[in-house]
């Protein structure tokens, strides 16, 4: 009884760069209706306005312990309409007033098939609301301007060349259905052979996706953003009650880069074995010494402490700022241009542009952004000091054009975000002369042991609190060289001072696709990105401390299976 | 209202033609259930005396489509697994209601458990141990506040104890979803949402078709093993309008059945469609409603509703004794509290009622318990209440209305719910009654009301123990013979007492209102039945509005074709 899914498919007709495209002509048709007529007597009428139309044919596997759980083919479309009443200097945008959860541009499904009718009735529908929306924030913004006395304005919408991107758009590949249920349930029964672990799950999701933009400016662009997406998920708990859980995920351009199933295989074992391990692990204590990152760490550091501080440097208005804190994220690095971020000998640059590194792809290219910008090479840090950030459209008081890093999920505000992030170091050594450096600085402040992470929980983990996540897998290496993994602890007082800190790096890169998670805390949309950084990362000094979180009881029954053939340790 | 995502799993299972003994799921379920029931009925000083397994396996399909183009189709499959743990005794358990202060600590959400759907027992059965550790110490940890909370709070009138006995069922019959025509569901609901496309007035509309297979297994510690099945089929059209003094409004219709075959054909929708369309027009035109005061004859379905919401939430057992309910009918056992033309029952072992699907039919409750008819009132006087599990004073057993969706707790809800009138007349003589009384009453006219949405009715006790009711179409209706005029913009309001000691008399009609009820065990399908009723009193209150203006351009497609209706 198989279903194919052949019958949606048609979404995602191929479309040559210069074949008709029914759908980007609604869309223009309707922007021209806007800007032209849609106007309230007495009223301003928008000086810009931009659709974007997110077309996706999703497809997802997940399993559990050998058995499906889902299995799904998904086609949508949805719309994004943005309006704009004021002009470039002063206008409706980044005003969140008292209300964080509707501040979040206006989106709407809208119907799945080229139609051009259906498709302007839905611009048609998004459009009037967004206008009248647009009218009054920007009476309310203006209003506030006022009442506060703001001198500090840099513009709300840069000047920009209009540009032009029509990409072909091919046919979805069919998916290999069947053969990713397989995959899905051979991977998850891997932790049949893990007594130490209570609950896991394995997910394959693939997206063909094609978007279109258009603007009142005349900019528009058709490109293709794929993406496919792998990760496991499992929990387990240690020996003093501890509920330890962790996600490793893995992320490609499209489906057709997922690795063989041998390598995925050999991914989600290292990780199943390893959270077994911390089953058995013993608690870490409080810690102030140096500390080595290896790898996924190595990157998440750079990421949630150095890529992050640089993102999202304009942060919206609201009547009360002291909320804007927990509701909007804003680099806290932006404003430190010309100054030293990093150690001398290290430099960082993004380049969209670049497909791969080694060989292996890079989820972070992209040829232009969600405002229609195309990026170019951006210079960030110059041996440590702060050379640029990540612009928008939105200008700042340090930059006032983008550069091509407006990027953002359809139902969040584009803001300075990330594509490949390459950093490249002076001081480097072998992996083996950096662990022996580790040692040498404990010993230097008479400790018995140093500390090594090789995994950090995600930056989504992140609370107002931090500014960097609690080390997952953490060892202690003692000064023979013997390393002993540690569970329950977590960073404290850390500040971007611990960039500054890095004292040496390894000498080899390592490449690393993530999705970085927005702005926005009421409309958190995530962007694929990548970091290309040296694989370890030994810092100075770092304070760990013991976590706050509470023990559960251990379960009263057995699991099942292990119970049955007999694994329990 | 319509998806715009589209989905489609694909799963190879078919849940019938397997007997029980090769159900993978049931089995799973079984040994998991004794395995766990063995080991934890003594795991702790206090004793489980009582655990539950209740599985509930969804197949759907769905597709919508708006002004002629596809909005979405999907179909899935899931099956997600609810643990119930009950500590202590049937007089005194878990489930008991905390008073007080801890009365926030009442919700009926739990947590439940996404199951694996393929027939892997060790997959499903490694779910099936976490959620039951979970379910496990949560009730453990329940029944200790259930405790304290005894010993500092005020003595409890109804002393009926936590859980009553029930015979311990045996029964298997799922279904599968039926083939389902999908090319051709996919062109009806084009071509039928094409139809809005003529109309520049309308600003959002919407064809959708649904069809899902729901087959729920339960399974207890006191022997019951049940897997039973419902096909549900559903077409439902919709269209708005904005008036220009920001009222929104809108005309909805949908068919429902059990099978395929059961829906209208395409000419009866189309029919339905254009008269909707005209309703909604009439309604643009319309002058919004003041507050009134007299007689109104409430129409089959909507008469269905109004005792679904009115009566039927209020004679749900556990609200008989909950502290924190107003008990509108506890104490009025045996009393007279409506005409005594008017009978009303319900009965989910009903299929059909006139040749009528009823959505609201089941085999057994989320208990495992036969469903059964629940007499409620008998010419006019109060005969008792829908029971779950839960006793009550005076009602020790379940009359199997115990429900629930996944991730909340059981308690009683209605089924079909069922108004009978043993005295009833013509349609067209109940419009001439509402007319003698529109004269008798002096009102300059009466009401007419054919379409209610459910709004909402207050049992709790903090609150005033009135409702509010949406009136969706309605029409004054004049004495002196002028046609019948739309009406927008009301509320029916009033207290429930004295508003069914307002019914004069009622048609020998039989509407039948199929739809999906929420409360606090979460969303169940429901039907209610109900003639035309004439009320020689109703009350009205103007309802809140958007004010939103109407959209400022016409819809591109009718740009330029000029006038609005």
């Amino acid at each position: 009884m198989t279903r194919t899914i052949s019958l949606l498919l048609p979404l995602l007709l191929a479309v040559p760069a210069r074949a008709a495209d029914r759908t980007l002509d609604a869309m223009r048709d309707e922007l021209g209706r806007t800007m032209s007529s849609l106007a309230m007597p007495g009223m301003q009428k928008p000086y810009f306005a931009s659709y974007l139309l997110s077309d996706s044919t999703d497809y997802a596997v997940s399993a559990s312990f050998g058995e499906l759980v889902d299995s799904r083919g998904d086609v949508s479309r949805n719309a994004a309409v943005e309006i704009r009443i004021g002009d470039r200097s002063f206008d409706s945008s980044g005003y969140a007033g008292s209300d964080f959860r509707s501040f979040r541009p206006v989106t709407g499904g809208t119907v799945i098939e080229d139609d051009y009718d259906a498709v302007r009735a839905g611009l048609w529908s998004l459009s009037d609301g967004a206008y009248k929306t647009a009218l009054e924030k920007y009476a309310q913004k203006k209003a506030y301007s006022e009442k506060k006395g703001i001198k500090e304005l840099y513009g709300d919408l840069s000047a920009e060349k209009k540009a032009s991107r029509l990409e072909d758009v091919h046919p979805a590949p069919a998916f290999p259905k069947e053969d990713w249920e397989r995959r899905a349930r051979e991977l998850s029964a891997v932790f049949r052979k893990y007594p130490g672990v209570q609950s896991s799950e394995v997910r394959v999701e693939c997206t063909r996706r094609v978007n279109r933009f258009v603007n009142s400016e005349g900019t528009r662009y058709r490109v293709n953003a794929d993406k496919a997406h792998f990760y496991v998920y499992a929990e387990t708990q240690t020996g003093g009650g501890l509920k330890v859980s962790d996600r490793k995920e893995l992320h490609w351009p499209a489906c057709a880069d997922i690795p063989a199933q041998e390598e995925l295989l050999a991914a989600v074992d290292g990780f199943a074995g390893r959270l077994d391990a911390l089953s058995r692990s013993a608690a870490g204590e409080v810690y102030l010494g140096p500390v080595l990152f290896e790898n996924d760490a190595a990157a998440e550091l750079i990421g949630q402490l150095f890529v992050r501080g640089i993102s999202f440097p304009r942060r919206a208005w609201a009547d009360n700022d002291d909320y804007l804190k927990y509701y909007i994220d804003k680099g806290g690095l932006v404003e430190r241009v010309g100054m030293r971020v990093l150690p001398g000998f290290i430099s960082v640059h993004d380049d969209p542009s670049r497909t791969e590194e080694a060989g292996r792809p890079l989820a972070g290219h992209y040829r232009v952004d969600s405002e229609g910008v195309a990026p170019g090479r951006l210079e960030l840090v110059k041996n440590g000091r702060l050379a640029g950030v990540y612009m928008s459209r939105g200008p700042v008081r340090d930059f006032s054009s983008s550069n091509g890093h407006g990027r953002a999920a359809l139902n969040e505000f584009p803001s300075g975000r990330p594509g490949n992030v390459f950093v490249s170091s002076r001081k480097t050594a072998p992996p083996v002369e950096i662990k022996k450096r580790l040692l040498e600085l404990a010993s230097e402040q008479e400790l018995d042991y140093a500390v090594i992470v090789r995994r950090l929980a995600s930056e989504g983990s992140l609370d107002i609190e931090n500014i960097l996540a609690a080390p997952v897998f953490a060892w202690k290496v003692y000064r023979d060289g013997r390393e002993e993994l540690m569970n329950g602890v977590e960073f404290t007082g850390v500040t971007y001072r611990a960039l500054r800190d890095i004292v040496l790096t390894s000498d080899e890169p390592y490449i690393y696709n993530y999705y970085q998670p927005g702005p926005y805390a009421m409309a958190r949309g995530s962007v694929a990105a990548s970091i290309i950084a040296p694989s370890a990362v030994l810092v100075q000094e770092m304070e760990l401390k013991r976590t706050d979180r509470k023990p559960d009881r251990a379960p009263y029954l057995e699991h099942p299976f292990f119970a049955e053939n007999g694994g329990k340790k | 209202m319509l998806r715009t995502a589209a989905l489609f799993f694909f799963f190879t299972l078919p849940a019938a033609a397997l007997s029980p003994a090769e159900d993978p799921l049931l089995k799973a379920l079984k040994t998991e259930l004794d395995r766990s029931f063995s080991s934890l009925k003594s795991a702790e000083k206090v004793p489980l005396y009582f655990l539950h397994y209740g599985a509930t396996d969804t197949e759907s399909y769905s597709v919508g489509a708006t002004l002629g183009a596809l909005s979405g189709e999907n179909s899935g499959r899931d099956r997600r697994l609810d643990v119930d743990a009950r500590f202590g005794s049937p007089e005194l358990d878990n489930t008991h209601e905390l008073k007080g202060a801890q009365s926030r600590l009442n919700s009926k959400d739990q947590a439940s458990a996404e199951l694996p759907v393929g027939a892997d027992a060790a997959a499903i059965r490694a779910r099936v141990w976490e959620l039951t550790d979970a379910a496990y110490k949560a009730a453990l940890d329940r029944y200790a506040k259930v405790k304290t909370n005894i010993g500092v709070t005020a003595e409890e009138k109804d002393k009926s104890g936590d859980f009553s006995p029930a015979p311990a069922e045996t029964f298997y019959s799922p279904v599968a979803l039926p083939e389902l025509d999908k090319a051709g569901y996919r062109e009806l609901t084009r071509r039928l949402s094409e139809k809005f496309k003529k109309h520049g007035f309308i600003i959002r509309s919407g064809v959708s078709l649904n069809a899902s297979a729901m087959n729920r297994y339960m399974l207890n510690s006191e022997g019951s093993s049940v897997v039973t099945g419902n096909n549900y089929l559903s077409l439902t059209y919709y269209l708005t309008a904005r008036t220009e003094d920001g009222m929104d409004l809108s005309r909805s219709k949908s068919y429902h059945s059990d099978a395929p075959g059961g829906l209208p054909g395409e000419p009866e929708i189309a029919a339905d469609m254009a008269n909707s369309v005209a309703e909604l027009a009439a309604l643009l035109e319309s002058e919004p409603s003041e507050p009134y005061s007299g007689p109104a004859i409430l129409e089959g379905p909507a008469a269905g509703v109004f005792f679904h919401e009115i009566f039927g939430h209020r004679i749900e057992g556990h609200r008989q004794k909950s502290e924190s309910e107003g008990q509108t009918f506890a104490k009025m056992l045996g009393q007279r509290i409506m005409p005594e033309i008017l009978t009303v029952y319900d009965d989910p072992s009903v299929r059909d009622i006139k040749g009528q699907f009823l959505r609201g039919h089941y085999t057994h409750d989320d208990e495992a318990v036969r469903a059964a008819r629940a007499p409620l009132v008998e010419n006019g006087v109060l005969k008792g209440f829908l029971m779950g599990r839960t006793p009550i004073d005076g009602f020790p057993v379940s009359n199997g209305h115990g429900r629930r969706s996944p991730g909340r707790g059981v308690v009683a809800r209605q089924g079909n719910l069922i108004v009978e009138a043993s005295s009833a007349v013509a349609y067209p003589e109940l419009r001439k009654m509402l007319l003698e009384e529109i004269k008798k009453s002096g009102k300059p006219h009466g009401l007419l009301i054919r379409d209610i949405s459910g709004g909402f009715t207050i049992t709790q006790r903090v609150l005033p123990q009135s409702f509010t009711v949406h009136v969706l179409l309605a029409y004054k209706v004049y004495a002196d013979g002028r046609p019948d005029e739309a009406v927008r913009g009301l509320n029916l309001i009033g207290t429930p007492i004295q508003a069914f000691s307002r019914i004069k008399a009622a048609a020998d009609d039989a509407g039948v209102f199929n739809g999906t009820c929420g409360a606090e065990s979460g969303w169940v399908p429901v039907s209610a039945v109900s003639p035309s009723l004439l009320f020689s009193e109703m009350e009205t209150e103007k309802v809140s509005k958007s004010n939103n203006k109407p959209p400022i351009l016409p819809p591109p497609y009718a740009e330029g074709k000029g006038g609005k209706i």
